[in-house]
């Protein structure tokens, strides 16, 4: 250790007074040491050496500019300072230097010897450190026995970013692909939750006539089979009287417009169609027996009055208002009609809802009516 | 009896006034919550927040009940196997290398005079290797050691070596000891120049080499004096150091430790003076698919604990050894400190944890393989607890957070009484900074996690340059922005998504697109 103690150095850097006795205490008892940087760029490597101890040779385990390891057995390291010859094999030569050391260590499980130089001049430390830094560097290969020494620097070189790396902008347009798509469900789902209020069960509603018996008589249906829309006028079904009692028939047989009235005969009560209509249900059968006054059609105007009654949850209720925009969407079609909110009825106790009535911007077609639908209320 | 005998008596851990004031509140808060959040979906959002605390806290858990195991039954017998075996189990040379940078002389000076009257109290021939970079480290290490009136068998070796960080620092120490060709037996204290040797620490560590001979490292116990005014930092750091060791006794019934912490760990001389480790600490650097490569400044205990995992060697924690650290927090703000701290913390556990879960279960037990897993999986299960509430809170009303709070308050109240388990102290500031670690921890863990070039020093206001072009600058800048934000919103969605509060939202589709 003593080879790398540079006691001048150390002196010098303690030159003030206040620490002349920590020079004194340096010098005699020699317990503090001070490195140079060159010094320190070396370790111990497993470089290819041959130690030649009198006539025997030993493989190195490892080398540094301070000492070696070989393996060899106790006798070795009782011999004390030796003179020793160090060969570097080289791929077309050889050289070596001759040294002294003192051996500091014997490892009886290794059965290896650890050296330390005791006399080294200025020029073999330097050889000993070019073959060491140039192994530090990754300049010798350590098990071929081969060194080439190159001009290296003793830092890899690496590629310090992936310049040509194309291939780092897939990966990163995939996870800015699910970023968008996480944002854009969430800010969906924000809207929704904030924006939009849904129907919990909606249905199409319009005004109809309902087609009653104006007198007693037998059913006998007068449209063709399938028929769904009838004209102003035309003749609907015939009762035909058991007995001849048509003095029975005497109020309206239609609820609504009256202006086709039934034509009356003693032998039948022709029922006429009130409006220009579809035949939204019938309610008798051919040959049955109607009381005056039991309903036989309803019928929807085709010009008819249509809305939508939706319901909605209690407590999304309060989040509506009069006019606000809804969209409905029947069930079986595609496209939403385009409304607002006119009424909002009473509650229905018995589903735990709250009723709303949509009046929709165009008319909803007539055979449309009664089927159910899904309502989408705006709010903002 | 006077006063002090009867408190002595009574042997309540320290703080616990203000624990149980914290707990009475705690209480109160939650008599005071109203019944009518008990509704049908607050039962639910109970529900949800509780299998979410089970499936987390139950790491915990296990974590605290192995801890106890390791100190209770299995570090016990290997301690009194260490007592009897006495000198054999000493090394023959033992080396203390001590890192020094700009460290406050007054934390230093401590710190260096305990190191030498430790080595001189262990018996050990010992080198005290002091690697500093300014000439008045040089002065005050030489000082402070001859005040020792060191015997003939301790020395030192002060190198200096350029301000450059602490692994250059580091890995010039290693090349010193490695020229001085230790013996096959020799051990190297590894050191930070603010970390203070307690009595007895070293002679109690290294027996364990001997007796271990699979043992690559130790690491112990730290207990801290903390340099500020803020009793929360002073809280702060007692909690992580109660904390880590918890954790580390876990994982060292594994034969392993999660760190070698650079504050002080003990090696086989072996290692650090191997060439492949020092040019491991010297230049260790990371490969990244999208940030290129780049060198780390810190975290040389990270790259020491990979290096010594992937050569298979075990390690363990000493938890009856405490050293003392002299933290100085690098600002006065707890804020600001606490950030900048868990900064650097967070980025160096995560530029190694890939590495180390790369070894795969081979080289560790699958338990310690695991809690390294879980240090990526923690800062995203730790963020759902509240982005869930948020969202409840949100579809269904404020009273929800009141819930989650006491909750909260709840479980950390818990925690911090698991910790007296580590320390005969409780502190009412305990939960509040849990919290706060936890939570702000894990979002500092996420923003650290895409962010793994970004470094600092601590000590210097200087960070990594790494030459890059303005257009590589941005490149790294945006798409670390990029991923970052990706991972948070499929985080949110995915917890919206599950938990039904967040839907696919087909109304808002329909209203942009159809109607």
């Amino acid at each position: 250790m003593e080879l790398f103690n540079l006691k001048p150095v150390c002196a010098g850097d303690l030159t003030k007074g206040t620490f002349s006795m920590a020079i004194q205490s340096v010098a005699t008892a020699a317990k503090i040491e001070r490195e140079s940087e060159p010094q320190r760029h070396h370790v111990r490597l497993q470089v290819p050496a041959i130690i030649v101890i009198g006539m025997e040779k030993y493989m190195t385990d490892d080398i540094s500019a301070g000492g070696f390891c070989i393996k060899a057995g106790r006798q070795v390291f009782e011999q004390g300072t030796q003179d020793l010859k160090i060969y570097f094999p080289f791929q077309n030569f050889a050289f070596h230097l001759q040294l002294k050391a003192k051996p500091v260590y014997y490892n009886q499980v290794l059965n290896t010897v650890g050296f330390t130089f005791t006399e080294i001049d200025s020029r073999q430390l330097s050889l000993l450190n070019l073959v060491i830094k140039s192994s530090l560097s990754g300049e010798i290969a350590n098990d071929g026995q081969i060194m080439e020494v190159l001009k290296q620097n003793d830092v890899p070189k690496v590629d310090l970013y992936p310049h040509n790396k194309w291939s780092r902008f897939v990966p990163l347009g995939l996870i800015v692909l699910a970023g968008v798509t996480g944002l854009i469900l969430l800010a969906g789902s924000i809207y929704e939750n904030t924006s939009i209020v849904k129907s919990y069960m909606a249905v199409i509603e319009a005004d109809t006539y309902t087609v009653s018996a104006a007198g007693d008589g037998v059913y006998d249906s007068l449209l063709a089979v399938g028929a769904q829309k009838v004209t102003k006028g035309q003749e609907l079904a015939v009762l035909k009287p058991q007995s001849s009692q048509p003095e029975a028939v005497s109020a309206s047989a239609v609820t609504g417009e009256a202006d086709t009235p039934p034509v009356i005969t003693k032998d039948s009560i022709v029922i006429k169609s009130p409006c220009d209509c579809v035949v939204y249900k019938i309610f008798a059968k051919d040959g049955e027996f109607q009381a005056m006054g039991k309903p036989l059609f309803e019928l929807l105007p085709l010009k008819t009055n249509s809305w939508v009654t939706a319901s909605v949850r209690p407590d999304q209720s309060h989040r509506l208002r009069l006019l606000d925009d809804a969209y409905v969407q029947v069930a079986g079609e595609n496209k939403f009609i385009e409304g607002h909110i006119t009424q909002f009825l009473p509650p229905v106790f018995e589903t735990d809802t709250i009723q709303v009535r949509i009046k929709t911007t165009d008319p909803i077609p007539p055979e449309l009516v009664g089927q159910p639908a899904y309502v989408e209320f705006v709010i903002f | 009896m006077d006063k002090a005998r009867l408190k002595s008596q009574r042997n309540w851990p320290e703080g616990t006034v203000g624990f149980a004031a914290y707990t009475s509140g705690l209480f109160l808060a939650a008599a005071m919550l109203p019944a009518t959040a008990l509704d049908p979906s607050a039962q639910f959002f109970l529900a949800g927040i509780g299998v979410l605390a089970m499936w987390r806290y139950s790491w915990g858990m296990i974590n605290f009940v192995r801890s106890i195991i390791y100190r209770t039954y299995i570090f016990p017998r290997w301690r009194y196997q260490a007592d009897i075996g006495g000198a054999a189990l000493l090394p023959s040379k033992l080396y203390i290398l001590m890192t020094i940078y700009r460290i406050n002389p007054r934390i230093a000076s401590r710190a260096i005079k305990a190191a030498t009257q430790e080595a001189i109290r262990s018996g050990i021939p010992t080198t005290i290797v002091a690697s500093i970079v300014e000439q008045q480290d040089d002065e005050l290490v030489t000082t402070l050691f001859q005040s020792c009136n060191p015997p003939e068998h301790i020395n030192l070796k002060i190198i200096r070596a350029a301000g450059t960080g602490k692994r250059v620092g580091l890995a010039h120490g290693f090349m010193t000891i490695s020229r001085d060709r230790p013996p096959p037996d020799a051990l190297v204290v590894v050191m930070d120049g603010d970390t203070v040797l307690l009595n007895g620490a070293l002679n109690k560590c290294i027996p364990f080499f001997k007796l271990r001979p699979k043992l690559g490292a130790v690491t112990t116990d730290e207990i801290s004096e903390v340099d500020t005014n803020s009793p929360w930092m002073r809280n702060w750091y007692e909690l992580r150091f109660a904390q880590r060791h918890i954790l580390m006794s876990s994982i060292s019934l594994s034969r392993r430790v999660m760190t070698l912490t650079g504050r002080m760990s003990i090696f086989r001389a072996d290692i650090v003076t191997a060439r492949g480790f020092i040019d491991h600490i010297t230049h260790d650097m990371l490969d990244h698919w999208r940030l290129g490569k780049f060198k780390f400044l810190t975290g040389d205990d990270k790259s020491s604990l990979y290096w010594v995992i992937k050569q298979g060697y075990e390690q363990i924690y000493i938890p009856d050894v405490q050293v003392l650290t002299l933290e100085d927090p690098p600002h006065e703000s707890f804020l600001k400190s606490s950030t900048q701290l868990m900064f650097r913390w967070f980025g160096n556990m995560f530029r190694t944890n890939s590495r180390i879960l790369n070894l795969g279960m081979t080289r560790m037990p699958p338990f310690v393989w695991w809690a390294f897993f879980d240090q990526r999986l923690s800062m995203w299960t730790t963020l759902v607890g509240p982005i869930f509430a948020t969202l409840l809170a949100i579809k269904y009303g404020l009273i929800f957070f009141a819930y989650y709070f006491v909750w909260v308050g709840f479980v950390r109240w818990v925690m911090s009484l698991m910790l007296l388990s580590a320390r005969p102290k409780i502190n009412w500031r305990y939960p509040f900074l849990l919290y706060y670690s936890q939570i702000y921890g894990a979002m500092m863990k996420t923003w650290v996690f895409f962010r793994l070039d970004v470094q600092s020093w601590t000590r210097q206001k200087t960070k990594l340059q790494r030459g890059l072009t303005q257009s590589q600058y941005l490149w790294n800048f945006w798409s670390s922005h990029a991923v970052h934000a990706t991972a948070i919103i499929i985080l949110i969605c995915s917890i919206g998504l599950a938990s039904h509060v967040i839907q696919i939202p087909y109304a808002a589709v329909n209203s942009v697109v159809f109607h």
